[in-house]
């Protein structure tokens, strides 16, 4: 036995390594099922009636989740885009901000992130309301913006700020004019926290509901909120289907690009 | 812009940095001619890193002007001065390789045309002796070889002026003192006016051709590496640049007289008044008797504490008369006849001593 000779209070290695084994486990399976359920030749969900495609037929013959699947993408491009760009601004005009104001600026940039989405949801619906505007596409975009910024920010931000200052300062005295340095110095040395910012966001747009709730007019509505709608009318395996699509999508683009720089971002694991 | 080749690289006139209602650098004036090796030293906080990002234009002079080849500087943008720093840090691009980096300028400022920049990267890369490594990323390097690189690529637009930001701190001793010797004969190799900045005093004795003293944010003395170490101003630069000893007292301009050790002959011409006599420890000759020293010396009488062997030389403590101490430092050969604890007199030609009054 090892035990004596490990005294330090830690689970044996065993241990940890079957705790690791059974997480991964726990957050795979979910997604195991909805694979092989999309295959299911079934009217409901949950009860197994043999293997067939059928589901994957229905789902393309099915306009209003396609519709709605299209929506998604469209507001998760544009406020994702845009979230970023905003993250990015803010981290290149945060450098021209004295400490105080630095503080300010920073603190009203991450207060949504403590607000309870709800608020921020009857908030933008009042400012909508006030304003007279119709609800649709625009609406949708900013109750998305002001969910994903603030995540937009603290990536790029704290990238930003990881940056050694003297590289900026390197390019001007090499030459470089203010859009120059931001070309070919700032924005290709945040490049990696630019696309984790931009797919966080996309996947925060993507799966949100809440804000969409109070955003989204007729016709502008999302792919969570009619999955959402259909639970009353009872879900079918085109759900099913629909979501291996999503899985497969996702995990293409994960491993084409993301996962690596997302890490990195997130993690500080930089190897770079 | 266009520069006087005959106008100072830098003029600095009467230059000064607030920052948040104190001095970082205060009335500094100064000339630094062209194709010298200036150095800027002093101990940390002094305001050299500040004097010199006020001449690459990364901060305004709160006060003064600074001119570059005799154009006044004022609202010139840092990227449009015919300068470069290295960076303390390099700051290579972390994104670009080697030879990305070393052109990076010639692309920016449309030097060559693009067919050409494939061999000045080459040139530029030889000079650092790096032939060969433009494939590799930055990452892949050592600290020297990213100095080297820091360095090509700073000089690769053939600056009138590179200014490097203590450009050895970095690198451990051995290094250094290789890359001392390389930095002055990069210097001579392309004749652009060298100004660096440290705060180790052999680095500047070595590498410059004349250095600016700074203490407080005020330069204190402006002089050739001989000139500040054989002729310092103040007991400031006597003790920052080497070691010295001081003996207070009052000087005539012929002698000075410490009180309780008596009066000691100093060069003709000194100061008059209250003075400090400052005089290099390798200076000092120790010996047992007062018989043995040689005639026209300033002598003093002292208890020997102890003497340490250094290789070249042995370092012989004293205590003198008034209670301070006074350090010597003869060659091995000359220790006959002392021993620890007993009495000793040190000497030194008055010629060898200073009179200093601040
Ligand atoms: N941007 C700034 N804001 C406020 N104070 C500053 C700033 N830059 C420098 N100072 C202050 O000015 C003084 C001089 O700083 P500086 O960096 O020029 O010193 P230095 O001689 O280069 O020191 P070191 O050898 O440690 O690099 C210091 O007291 C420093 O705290
Ligand atoms: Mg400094």
């Amino acid at each position: 036995m090892s035990g004596r000779t490990r005294l330090t209070g830690r689970l044996p290695d065993t241990v940890t390594a079957w705790l690791a084994r059974g997480v991964i486990v726990f957050l795979y399976v979910p997604i195991v099922v909805v694979v092989v359920l999309s295959f299911n030749d079934s009217d409901v969900t949950y009860r197994w009636a043999g293997f067939s495609t059928r589901w994957y037929g229905v789902l393309a013959q099915d306009t209003d989740l396609l519709s709605a699947l299209r929506v998604s993408a469209e507001v998760g491009v544009v406020s994702a885009t845009l979230a970023t760009a905003g993250g990015l601004l803010a981290a290149m005009g945060m450098g021209r901000l004295g400490p105080r104001g630095r503080a300010l600026f920073s603190g009203s940039l991450f207060l949504p992130l403590v607000i309870p989405e709800i608020v921020l949801g009857v908030a933008l619906l009042s400012v909508f309301g006030t304003l007279k505007a119709s609800l649709g596409l625009t609406t949708l975009v900013l109750g998305h913006l002001v969910v994903t910024l603030p995540y937009a920010a603290l990536i790029v931000l704290g990238a930003h700020r990881a940056l050694d200052p003297a590289l900026e300062e390197a390019a001007t005295d090499l030459g470089c004019g203010g859009w120059q340095r931001f070309r070919l110095v700032t924005v290709p040395l945040l490049k990696q926290a630019l696309l984790a910012s931009w797919l966080l966001c996309f996947t925060i747009s993507f799966g949100n509901i809440v804000m969409s709730t109070f955003t989204s007019g007729v016709g502008t509505t999302t792919l969570p909120l009619r999955v959402y709608s259909l639970l009353k009318t009872g879900l079918t395996p085109e759900i099913n289907a629909l979501g291996t699509l999503l899985v497969l999508f996702t995990f293409v683009i994960i491993l084409g690009a993301g996962l690596r720089q997302m890490r990195r971002v997130l993690v500080g694991d930089g190897t770079d | 812009m266009s520069t006087n080749p005959t106008a100072p690289a830098v003029r600095l006139d009467r230059v000064g940095k607030v920052f948040g209602g104190t001095h970082a650098v205060r009335d500094v004036t100064l000339d630094i001619r062209q194709n010298e090796f200036f150095s800027i030293l002093g101990p940390s906080g002094c305001g050299k890193t500040t004097l010199m990002r006020m001449i690459t234009g990364f901060e305004e002079p709160s006060e003064g002007t600074v001119e570059l080849g005799g154009v006044p500087a004022t609202g010139v943008p840092a990227h449009k001065r015919d300068l470069n720093m290295l960076f303390q840090s390099y700051a290579l691009f972390p994104h670009l390789s080697v030879a990305d980096n070393v052109a990076f300028e010639l692309k920016v400022r449309k030097l060559r045309p693009r067919a050409q920049i494939g061999d000045a990267v080459r040139e530029a890369l030889a000079l650092v002796r790096l032939d060969g490594y433009g494939d590799r990323s930055v990452a892949q390097l050592s600290g020297g070889q990213r100095q080297r690189v820091a360095i090509a690529r700073a000089l690769i637009g053939r600056p009138s002026l590179l200014l490097l930001d203590e450009p050895l701190g970095a690198l451990d001793k051995k290094l250094r003192a290789e890359m001392q010797l390389e930095l002055k004969k990069i210097q001579r190799e392309v004749g652009v006016t060298f100004v660096t900045v440290t705060h180790d005093q052999e680095e500047a004795l070595t590498m410059s051709d004349r250095i600016a003293v700074m203490n407080g944010g005020r330069v204190v003395q402006v002089d050739t590496p001989e000139g500040v170490y054989e002729r310092p101003a103040s007991r400031f630069v006597a003790s920052f640049i080497g070691t010295s000893n001081f003996l207070s007292g009052t000087s005539d301009g012929r002698v000075v007289a410490v009180e309780g050790l008596g009066a000691l002959p100093v060069p003709e011409g000194g100061a008059v008044g209250e003075a400090h006599l400052s005089v290099r420890p390798e200076n000092v000759g120790v010996c047992g008797r007062e018989d043995q020293v040689p005639p026209g010396h300033a002598a003093l009488r002292g208890v020997l504490q102890q003497s340490v062997y250094l290789g070249s030389a042995v370092r012989h403590h004293l205590t003198l008369g008034d209670g301070g101490t006074l350090v010597a430092e003869t060659s091995s050969a000359d220790t006959a006849g002392l021993t620890a604890g007993g009495p000793a007199w040190a000497h030194w030609r008055p010629e060898a001593s200073r009179v200093l009054t601040e």
